[in-house]
Protein backbone atom coordinates (compact mmCIF):
# COMPACT_ATOMS: atom_id res chain seq x y z
CA UNK A 1 0.00 0.00 0.00
CA UNK A 2 2.80 2.41 0.92
CA UNK A 3 4.56 1.64 -2.35
CA UNK A 4 1.39 2.38 -4.28
CA UNK A 5 0.98 5.76 -2.63
CA UNK A 6 4.65 6.57 -3.12
CA UNK A 7 4.32 5.86 -6.84
CA UNK A 8 1.17 7.97 -7.00
CA UNK A 9 2.82 10.86 -5.17
CA UNK A 10 5.80 10.75 -7.48
CA UNK A 11 3.39 10.81 -10.41
CA UNK A 12 1.66 13.86 -8.92
CA UNK A 13 4.95 15.66 -8.46
CA UNK A 14 6.11 14.81 -11.97
CA UNK A 15 2.83 15.69 -13.65
CA UNK A 16 2.45 18.91 -11.71
CA UNK A 17 6.02 19.95 -12.43
CA UNK A 18 5.55 19.43 -16.13
CA UNK A 19 2.22 21.24 -16.11
CA UNK A 20 3.62 24.17 -14.16
CA UNK A 21 6.16 24.63 -16.90
CA UNK A 22 3.40 24.35 -19.51
CA UNK A 23 1.40 27.08 -17.80
CA UNK A 24 3.84 29.73 -18.84
CA UNK A 25 3.10 28.80 -22.44
CA UNK A 26 -0.65 28.77 -22.00
CA UNK A 27 -1.86 32.11 -23.21
CA UNK A 28 -5.19 31.71 -24.98
CA UNK A 29 -7.54 29.19 -23.37
CA UNK A 30 -10.07 27.41 -25.52
CA UNK A 31 -13.54 27.09 -23.99
CA UNK A 32 -16.04 24.21 -24.09
CA UNK A 33 -13.43 21.59 -24.65
CA UNK A 34 -14.34 17.92 -24.42
CA UNK A 35 -12.28 14.92 -23.52
CA UNK A 36 -12.61 11.29 -22.56
CA UNK A 37 -10.48 9.54 -20.02
CA UNK A 38 -9.88 5.96 -19.07
CA UNK A 39 -9.61 5.68 -15.29
CA UNK A 40 -7.74 3.20 -13.11
CA UNK A 41 -7.39 3.30 -9.36
CA UNK A 42 -8.88 2.33 -6.06
CA UNK A 43 -12.45 2.50 -7.36
CA UNK A 44 -11.48 0.17 -10.18
CA UNK A 45 -11.42 0.84 -13.85
CA UNK A 46 -13.82 2.94 -15.85
CA UNK A 47 -14.31 5.81 -18.19
CA UNK A 48 -15.39 9.45 -18.00
CA UNK A 49 -16.64 12.07 -20.40
CA UNK A 50 -15.55 15.62 -19.53
CA UNK A 51 -17.00 18.92 -20.67
CA UNK A 52 -15.60 22.33 -19.93
CA UNK A 53 -18.21 24.84 -18.78
CA UNK A 54 -15.83 27.74 -18.20
CA UNK A 55 -12.17 28.39 -17.64
CA UNK A 56 -12.61 27.42 -14.00
CA UNK A 57 -15.32 24.81 -14.09
CA UNK A 58 -15.69 21.48 -15.86
CA UNK A 59 -18.13 18.66 -15.37
CA UNK A 60 -17.65 15.00 -15.94
CA UNK A 61 -19.68 11.81 -15.70
CA UNK A 62 -18.59 8.25 -15.93
CA UNK A 63 -18.72 4.67 -14.80
CA UNK A 64 -16.38 2.68 -12.62
CA UNK A 65 -16.35 -0.87 -11.44
CA UNK A 66 -14.04 -3.03 -9.41
CA UNK A 67 -14.10 -6.74 -8.62
CA UNK A 68 -11.61 -7.62 -5.88
CA UNK A 69 -10.86 -10.79 -4.00
CA UNK A 70 -8.31 -11.77 -1.39
CA UNK A 71 -7.73 -15.19 0.11
CA UNK A 72 -7.23 -15.70 3.85
CA UNK A 73 -7.31 -12.00 4.64
CA UNK A 74 -8.43 -12.59 8.25
CA UNK A 75 -7.36 -15.95 9.75
CA UNK A 76 -9.72 -17.27 12.44
CA UNK A 77 -8.13 -18.69 15.57
CA UNK A 78 -9.23 -22.21 16.43
CA UNK A 79 -11.10 -22.91 13.22
CA UNK A 80 -9.27 -24.68 10.41
CA UNK A 81 -10.70 -22.75 7.54
CA UNK A 82 -10.07 -20.90 4.34
CA UNK A 83 -11.58 -17.49 3.98
CA UNK A 84 -12.07 -15.27 1.00
CA UNK A 85 -12.73 -11.56 0.97
CA UNK A 86 -14.46 -10.28 -2.15
CA UNK A 87 -15.61 -6.79 -3.01
CA UNK A 88 -17.71 -5.70 -5.94
CA UNK A 89 -18.25 -1.99 -6.48
CA UNK A 90 -19.75 -0.32 -9.52
CA UNK A 91 -20.96 3.24 -9.80
CA UNK A 92 -22.12 5.95 -12.11
CA UNK A 93 -20.80 9.31 -11.02
CA UNK A 94 -21.24 12.96 -11.75
CA UNK A 95 -18.44 15.32 -10.73
CA UNK A 96 -17.58 18.97 -11.08
CA UNK A 97 -13.99 20.22 -11.25
CA UNK A 98 -13.26 23.70 -10.00
CA UNK A 99 -9.90 25.33 -10.64
CA UNK A 100 -9.60 27.91 -7.85
CA UNK A 101 -6.18 29.36 -8.59
CA UNK A 102 -5.32 30.81 -11.92
CA UNK A 103 -1.65 30.46 -11.11
CA UNK A 104 -2.05 26.80 -10.22
CA UNK A 105 -4.40 25.51 -12.86
CA UNK A 106 -2.99 22.01 -12.40
CA UNK A 107 -4.80 21.83 -9.05
CA UNK A 108 -8.56 21.28 -8.99
CA UNK A 109 -11.16 20.88 -6.29
CA UNK A 110 -13.49 18.05 -7.24
CA UNK A 111 -16.95 17.46 -5.84
CA UNK A 112 -20.00 15.48 -6.81
CA UNK A 113 -21.77 12.24 -6.14
CA UNK A 114 -22.07 8.71 -7.34
CA UNK A 115 -24.82 6.18 -7.39
CA UNK A 116 -23.41 2.82 -6.42
CA UNK A 117 -25.45 0.21 -8.23
CA UNK A 118 -23.34 -2.38 -6.49
CA UNK A 119 -21.24 -1.91 -3.38
CA UNK A 120 -20.88 -5.23 -1.69
CA UNK A 121 -18.25 -6.85 0.44
CA UNK A 122 -18.42 -10.54 1.26
CA UNK A 123 -16.26 -12.44 3.72
CA UNK A 124 -16.75 -16.18 3.23
CA UNK A 125 -15.38 -18.76 5.64
CA UNK A 126 -15.18 -22.41 4.64
CA UNK A 127 -13.95 -24.95 7.21
CA UNK A 128 -11.23 -27.10 5.70
CA UNK A 129 -9.84 -30.57 6.17
CA UNK A 130 -11.55 -33.45 7.88
CA UNK A 131 -13.69 -31.73 10.44
CA UNK A 132 -14.82 -33.87 13.33
CA UNK A 133 -17.36 -33.61 16.08
CA UNK A 134 -15.68 -35.80 18.67
CA UNK A 135 -15.10 -39.10 16.85
CA UNK A 136 -17.72 -38.38 14.19
CA UNK A 137 -16.32 -37.30 10.83
CA UNK A 138 -18.54 -34.59 9.42
CA UNK A 139 -19.25 -33.97 5.79
CA UNK A 140 -18.59 -30.45 4.43
CA UNK A 141 -22.37 -29.95 4.22
CA UNK A 142 -22.80 -30.92 7.89
CA UNK A 143 -19.97 -28.61 8.91
CA UNK A 144 -21.38 -25.78 6.82
CA UNK A 145 -19.91 -22.42 5.97
CA UNK A 146 -20.13 -18.81 7.05
CA UNK A 147 -20.68 -15.63 5.12
CA UNK A 148 -20.46 -12.04 6.37
CA UNK A 149 -21.90 -9.50 3.98
CA UNK A 150 -21.91 -5.71 3.87
CA UNK A 151 -23.79 -3.62 1.34
CA UNK A 152 -23.25 0.11 0.82
CA UNK A 153 -25.39 0.51 -2.31
CA UNK A 154 -26.91 3.95 -2.78
CA UNK A 155 -25.90 7.54 -3.34
CA UNK A 156 -22.53 8.71 -2.04
CA UNK A 157 -21.10 12.25 -2.15
CA UNK A 158 -17.54 12.74 -3.34
CA UNK A 159 -14.90 15.30 -2.44
CA UNK A 160 -11.33 15.38 -3.57
CA UNK A 161 -8.48 17.02 -5.36
CA UNK A 162 -7.50 16.73 -9.00
CA UNK A 163 -3.98 17.14 -10.23
CA UNK A 164 -2.98 18.11 -13.78
CA UNK A 165 -5.24 19.42 -16.47
CA UNK A 166 -8.50 17.83 -17.48
CA UNK A 167 -8.01 18.83 -21.13
CA UNK A 168 -4.78 17.87 -22.87
CA UNK A 169 -3.04 20.65 -24.74
CA UNK A 170 -2.50 18.24 -27.55
CA UNK A 171 -4.02 14.77 -27.83
CA UNK A 172 -3.22 13.03 -24.54
CA UNK A 173 -2.24 13.59 -20.96
CA UNK A 174 -2.40 11.89 -17.60
CA UNK A 175 -4.03 13.40 -14.56
CA UNK A 176 -4.72 12.23 -11.06
CA UNK A 177 -7.65 12.21 -8.64
CA UNK A 178 -7.27 11.87 -4.89
CA UNK A 179 -10.36 11.99 -2.72
CA UNK A 180 -13.08 9.92 -1.19
CA UNK A 181 -16.67 8.90 -1.48
CA UNK A 182 -18.73 8.93 1.71
CA UNK A 183 -20.78 5.78 1.42
CA UNK A 184 -24.21 5.10 2.93
CA UNK A 185 -24.23 3.22 6.24
CA UNK A 186 -23.70 -0.43 5.35
CA UNK A 187 -26.41 -3.02 5.67
CA UNK A 188 -24.86 -6.17 7.07
CA UNK A 189 -25.75 -9.81 7.46
CA UNK A 190 -24.10 -12.91 8.87
CA UNK A 191 -25.35 -16.17 7.46
CA UNK A 192 -24.20 -19.66 8.40
CA UNK A 193 -25.15 -23.16 7.36
CA UNK A 194 -24.71 -26.57 8.97
CA UNK A 195 -23.02 -26.36 12.37
CA UNK A 196 -22.44 -22.66 11.76
CA UNK A 197 -26.09 -21.69 11.33
CA UNK A 198 -26.20 -19.95 14.72
CA UNK A 199 -23.90 -17.18 13.58
CA UNK A 200 -26.63 -14.70 12.72
CA UNK A 201 -26.23 -13.71 16.39
CA UNK A 202 -22.93 -12.09 15.39
CA UNK A 203 -24.57 -9.61 13.02
CA UNK A 204 -24.88 -6.85 15.64
CA UNK A 205 -21.13 -6.96 16.33
CA UNK A 206 -20.35 -7.14 12.61
CA UNK A 207 -22.57 -4.11 11.91
CA UNK A 208 -20.79 -2.24 14.69
CA UNK A 209 -17.38 -3.16 13.25
CA UNK A 210 -18.41 -2.05 9.78
CA UNK A 211 -20.06 1.20 10.87
CA UNK A 212 -16.75 3.07 10.43
CA UNK A 213 -16.31 1.86 6.88
CA UNK A 214 -18.03 4.80 5.19
CA UNK A 215 -15.15 6.29 3.22
CA UNK A 216 -14.16 4.81 -0.11
CA UNK A 217 -10.81 6.45 -0.88
CA UNK A 218 -10.13 7.27 -4.48
CA UNK A 219 -6.57 7.38 -5.78
CA UNK A 220 -6.95 7.23 -9.49
CA UNK A 221 -4.83 7.77 -12.58
CA UNK A 222 -6.73 9.09 -15.57
CA UNK A 223 -5.52 8.60 -19.13
CA UNK A 224 -7.07 11.51 -20.90
CA UNK A 225 -7.79 11.85 -24.64
CA UNK A 226 -8.88 15.12 -26.19
CA UNK A 227 -12.00 14.88 -28.31
CA UNK B 1 9.40 20.76 -2.64
CA UNK B 2 5.97 22.27 -2.28
CA UNK B 3 4.53 19.41 -4.29
CA UNK B 4 6.04 16.87 -1.92
CA UNK B 5 4.50 18.72 1.02
CA UNK B 6 1.12 18.73 -0.68
CA UNK B 7 1.57 15.06 -1.51
CA UNK B 8 2.35 14.25 2.12
CA UNK B 9 -0.76 16.15 3.17
CA UNK B 10 -2.95 14.22 0.75
CA UNK B 11 -1.38 10.95 1.86
CA UNK B 12 -2.12 11.82 5.48
CA UNK B 13 -5.76 12.60 4.67
CA UNK B 14 -6.20 9.25 2.93
CA UNK B 15 -4.48 7.43 5.77
CA UNK B 16 -6.94 9.05 8.18
CA UNK B 17 -9.81 7.51 6.23
CA UNK B 18 -8.62 4.10 7.39
CA UNK B 19 -7.38 5.06 10.83
CA UNK B 20 -10.71 4.96 12.61
CA UNK B 21 -11.81 1.66 11.14
CA UNK B 22 -12.16 -1.46 13.20
CA UNK B 23 -11.07 -4.81 11.80
CA UNK B 24 -14.25 -6.32 10.27
CA UNK B 25 -13.89 -9.51 12.29
CA UNK B 26 -13.10 -7.75 15.57
CA UNK B 27 -14.87 -9.56 18.45
CA UNK B 28 -16.75 -11.73 15.96
CA UNK B 29 -17.07 -15.26 17.30
CA UNK B 30 -17.51 -18.33 15.17
CA UNK B 31 -20.59 -19.86 16.75
CA UNK B 32 -20.67 -23.64 16.44
CA UNK B 33 -23.98 -25.36 16.97
CA UNK B 34 -23.36 -28.61 18.81
CA UNK B 35 -26.65 -30.16 17.82
CA UNK B 36 -24.91 -32.90 15.85
CA UNK B 37 -26.47 -35.81 17.67
CA UNK B 38 -30.05 -34.78 17.20
CA UNK B 39 -31.66 -37.87 18.72
CA UNK B 40 -30.52 -38.95 22.16
CA UNK B 41 -31.32 -40.74 25.38
CA UNK B 42 -30.02 -39.32 28.64
CA UNK B 43 -29.29 -41.93 31.28
CA UNK B 44 -29.32 -40.74 34.87
CA UNK B 45 -28.15 -43.27 37.44
CA UNK B 46 -28.75 -43.04 41.18
CA UNK B 47 -28.80 -45.34 44.19
CA UNK B 48 -32.24 -46.89 44.64
CA UNK B 49 -32.01 -46.30 48.38
CA UNK B 50 -31.03 -42.63 48.12
CA UNK B 51 -31.61 -40.66 44.93
CA UNK B 52 -29.03 -38.06 45.91
CA UNK B 53 -26.29 -40.69 45.84
CA UNK B 54 -24.55 -41.58 42.60
CA UNK B 55 -22.95 -45.03 42.65
CA UNK B 56 -19.19 -44.74 42.42
CA UNK B 57 -17.32 -46.33 39.52
CA UNK B 58 -20.24 -46.41 37.12
CA UNK B 59 -19.60 -48.06 33.76
CA UNK B 60 -21.81 -48.61 30.76
CA UNK B 61 -21.62 -51.09 27.93
CA UNK B 62 -23.50 -50.48 24.71
CA UNK B 63 -24.56 -53.42 22.56
CA UNK B 64 -27.35 -54.34 20.16
CA UNK B 65 -28.18 -53.79 16.50
CA UNK B 66 -27.26 -50.10 16.31
CA UNK B 67 -24.43 -50.11 18.86
CA UNK B 68 -21.84 -49.13 16.25
CA UNK B 69 -23.78 -45.96 15.44
CA UNK B 70 -24.15 -44.86 19.08
CA UNK B 71 -21.98 -42.04 20.43
CA UNK B 72 -21.80 -40.05 23.62
CA UNK B 73 -23.43 -36.66 23.05
CA UNK B 74 -20.03 -34.97 22.61
CA UNK B 75 -19.49 -37.27 19.63
CA UNK B 76 -17.08 -39.54 21.44
CA UNK B 77 -17.02 -43.32 21.45
CA UNK B 78 -15.73 -43.31 25.03
CA UNK B 79 -18.73 -43.85 27.25
CA UNK B 80 -18.00 -42.17 30.56
CA UNK B 81 -20.49 -41.11 33.20
CA UNK B 82 -20.24 -37.66 34.70
CA UNK B 83 -22.06 -37.33 38.01
CA UNK B 84 -24.20 -40.34 37.15
CA UNK B 85 -25.21 -38.84 33.80
CA UNK B 86 -24.48 -39.88 30.24
CA UNK B 87 -26.32 -39.01 27.04
CA UNK B 88 -26.16 -41.35 24.08
CA UNK B 89 -27.46 -41.08 20.55
CA UNK B 90 -26.94 -42.17 16.96
CA UNK B 91 -24.56 -40.45 14.57
CA UNK B 92 -26.09 -38.06 12.02
CA UNK B 93 -25.97 -40.80 9.38
CA UNK B 94 -28.27 -43.09 11.39
CA UNK B 95 -31.55 -41.26 11.51
CA UNK B 96 -34.43 -43.16 13.10
CA UNK B 97 -37.47 -43.64 10.91
CA UNK B 98 -40.91 -45.01 11.61
CA UNK B 99 -39.99 -48.32 10.05
CA UNK B 100 -36.47 -48.38 11.41
CA UNK B 101 -36.11 -47.00 14.94
CA UNK B 102 -32.67 -46.91 16.51
CA UNK B 103 -32.25 -49.81 18.92
CA UNK B 104 -29.46 -50.53 21.34
CA UNK B 105 -28.96 -52.09 24.74
CA UNK B 106 -27.11 -50.64 27.70
CA UNK B 107 -25.69 -52.54 30.63
CA UNK B 108 -24.97 -50.32 33.61
CA UNK B 109 -22.88 -51.52 36.48
CA UNK B 110 -20.96 -50.23 39.45
CA UNK B 111 -18.85 -52.00 42.08
CA UNK B 112 -21.11 -53.25 44.88
CA UNK B 113 -24.28 -52.79 42.82
CA UNK B 114 -26.37 -55.21 40.79
CA UNK B 115 -25.98 -54.42 37.12
CA UNK B 116 -29.01 -53.48 35.05
CA UNK B 117 -29.47 -54.18 31.36
CA UNK B 118 -31.98 -52.07 29.49
CA UNK B 119 -33.12 -51.96 25.87
CA UNK B 120 -33.42 -48.44 24.49
CA UNK B 121 -35.38 -47.54 21.39
CA UNK B 122 -35.28 -44.13 19.74
CA UNK B 123 -38.23 -43.52 17.47
CA UNK B 124 -38.51 -41.04 14.62
CA UNK B 125 -40.69 -38.66 16.62
CA UNK B 126 -38.71 -39.03 19.83
CA UNK B 127 -35.85 -36.56 19.80
CA UNK B 128 -35.08 -36.77 23.52
CA UNK B 129 -35.83 -39.24 26.27
CA UNK B 130 -34.75 -39.61 29.87
CA UNK B 131 -33.80 -43.02 31.22
CA UNK B 132 -33.78 -42.94 35.03
CA UNK B 133 -31.89 -45.90 36.40
CA UNK B 134 -31.85 -46.83 40.07
CA UNK B 135 -29.18 -49.34 41.02
CA UNK B 136 -29.50 -51.51 44.08
CA UNK B 137 -26.59 -52.60 46.19
CA UNK B 138 -25.80 -56.30 46.04
CA UNK B 139 -25.78 -56.38 49.83
CA UNK B 140 -29.46 -55.50 50.01
CA UNK B 141 -32.63 -57.24 48.97
CA UNK B 142 -33.75 -54.20 46.99
CA UNK B 143 -34.03 -54.42 43.26
CA UNK B 144 -33.06 -51.75 40.78
CA UNK B 145 -35.52 -50.04 38.48
CA UNK B 146 -35.67 -48.19 35.18
CA UNK B 147 -38.11 -45.42 34.20
CA UNK B 148 -38.21 -43.92 30.72
CA UNK B 149 -39.91 -40.61 29.96
CA UNK B 150 -39.81 -38.44 26.89
CA UNK B 151 -41.25 -35.20 28.26
CA UNK B 152 -39.51 -32.84 30.66
CA UNK B 153 -40.97 -32.54 34.16
CA UNK B 154 -43.47 -29.78 34.84
CA UNK B 155 -41.84 -27.49 37.40
CA UNK B 156 -44.42 -24.72 37.13
CA UNK B 157 -46.04 -23.58 40.37
CA UNK B 158 -47.81 -20.43 41.50
CA UNK B 159 -44.41 -19.12 42.68
CA UNK B 160 -42.44 -19.72 39.49
CA UNK B 161 -41.97 -17.62 36.38
CA UNK B 162 -40.63 -18.41 32.94
CA UNK B 163 -36.91 -17.76 32.69
CA UNK B 164 -34.82 -18.19 29.55
CA UNK B 165 -31.24 -19.27 29.95
CA UNK B 166 -28.82 -18.88 27.06
CA UNK B 167 -25.71 -20.99 27.52
CA UNK B 168 -22.55 -20.20 25.60
CA UNK B 169 -19.51 -22.43 25.78
CA UNK B 170 -16.10 -20.78 25.41
CA UNK B 171 -12.68 -22.25 24.80
CA UNK B 172 -9.65 -20.57 26.32
CA UNK B 173 -7.46 -22.01 23.57
CA UNK B 174 -9.76 -20.84 20.77
CA UNK B 175 -10.60 -17.23 21.42
CA UNK B 176 -12.60 -16.71 18.20
CA UNK B 177 -14.84 -19.65 18.95
CA UNK B 178 -18.19 -20.08 20.72
CA UNK B 179 -20.08 -23.26 21.28
CA UNK B 180 -23.87 -23.55 21.58
CA UNK B 181 -24.55 -26.74 23.53
CA UNK B 182 -27.58 -28.92 22.98
CA UNK B 183 -27.91 -31.07 26.06
CA UNK B 184 -29.99 -32.15 29.05
CA UNK B 185 -30.03 -29.65 31.93
CA UNK B 186 -30.31 -30.49 35.61
CA UNK B 187 -30.86 -28.06 38.42
CA UNK B 188 -31.10 -27.70 42.17
CA UNK B 189 -31.16 -24.86 44.61
CA UNK B 190 -27.70 -23.57 45.38
CA UNK B 191 -26.17 -25.16 48.51
CA UNK B 192 -29.10 -27.56 48.75
CA UNK B 193 -28.38 -31.14 49.82
CA UNK B 194 -31.04 -32.36 47.41
CA UNK B 195 -30.12 -34.27 44.29
CA UNK B 196 -30.01 -32.51 40.93
CA UNK B 197 -33.32 -32.78 39.10
CA UNK B 198 -33.76 -32.94 35.35
CA UNK B 199 -35.44 -29.72 34.17
CA UNK B 200 -35.33 -29.87 30.38
CA UNK B 201 -33.34 -29.96 27.18
CA UNK B 202 -31.50 -26.91 25.95
CA UNK B 203 -31.53 -26.59 22.20
CA UNK B 204 -28.60 -24.69 20.68
CA UNK B 205 -27.78 -23.23 24.07
CA UNK B 206 -31.27 -21.96 24.89
CA UNK B 207 -33.82 -23.28 27.37
CA UNK B 208 -36.88 -21.73 28.98
CA UNK B 209 -37.76 -23.09 32.41
CA UNK B 210 -39.94 -22.28 35.39
CA UNK B 211 -37.95 -20.86 38.32
CA UNK B 212 -38.57 -18.79 41.42
CA UNK B 213 -37.34 -15.21 41.41
CA UNK B 214 -35.02 -14.38 44.28
CA UNK B 215 -33.60 -17.89 44.49
CA UNK B 216 -30.16 -19.04 43.43
CA UNK B 217 -29.86 -22.21 41.41
CA UNK B 218 -27.11 -24.50 40.21
CA UNK B 219 -27.53 -25.71 36.63
CA UNK B 220 -25.62 -28.75 35.44
CA UNK B 221 -25.02 -30.57 32.18
CA UNK B 222 -22.54 -33.28 31.13
CA UNK B 223 -20.34 -33.66 28.07
CA UNK B 224 -17.66 -36.23 27.42
CA UNK B 225 -17.46 -37.46 31.01
CA UNK B 226 -17.28 -33.96 32.46
CA UNK B 227 -19.91 -31.96 34.26
CA UNK B 228 -20.36 -28.24 33.85
CA UNK B 229 -22.12 -26.28 36.58
CA UNK B 230 -23.37 -22.69 36.40
CA UNK B 231 -24.76 -20.85 39.43
CA UNK B 232 -27.24 -18.05 38.90
CA UNK B 233 -29.48 -15.99 41.15
CA UNK B 234 -32.77 -15.46 39.32
CA UNK B 235 -34.11 -11.92 39.30
CA UNK B 236 -35.06 -11.43 35.65
CA UNK B 237 -36.56 -13.35 32.75
CA UNK B 238 -33.44 -13.75 30.64
CA UNK B 239 -29.85 -14.71 31.37
CA UNK B 240 -26.77 -15.38 29.30
CA UNK B 241 -24.52 -17.94 30.91
CA UNK B 242 -20.93 -18.47 29.82
CA UNK B 243 -19.28 -21.82 30.46
CA UNK B 244 -15.58 -22.54 30.02
CA UNK B 245 -15.59 -25.90 28.28
CA UNK B 246 -11.94 -26.66 28.94
CA UNK B 247 -9.34 -27.91 26.50
CA UNK B 248 -10.53 -31.54 26.56
CA UNK B 249 -13.83 -30.76 24.93
CA UNK B 250 -12.63 -27.79 22.88
CA UNK B 251 -9.92 -29.84 21.21
CA UNK B 252 -12.47 -32.27 19.82
CA UNK B 253 -13.72 -29.64 17.35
Amino acid sequence: MKKTFLVLLCAVAAISSVKAQDMSKLQSPVLHQESFQVTAGTQGIGGEFIYELSQKVAIRSGLSFIPLSMNNAFPISGLNSDNKLTANFSNIHFLADFTPFKGASFLRLVGGAAYFMQAKGDFAVQPTGNYNYGDIALTPAETGNLSLNANWSGVAPYLGLGFAHLFPRHFFNVNLDLGSYYLPAPQTSVVGTGLLDGNSSQNAQFRKNMSGYRFLPVAQLNFNFKL
Amino acid sequence: MIFLKKGAFVFTIIALFFWGCTKPTNNIKVVVDANVIKYSAMINVTDVANSSVVPAGLTINVSGQDADAIYEISGKKDFEFAGGIISLGPSPTRVPTESSPVKFTVTISAPGYTAITQDIQINANEIQQVVSVSLAKTSTKSTGSVTITSTPPNTQTSETSAVTLNFTGTCSNKSDFEFKPSNYIFYKEHNSAEAYQYIGYMNKGAITVQLQFGKTYDFKFAYGGQTYVVTQEINQADYTETVDLGDTLCDTF
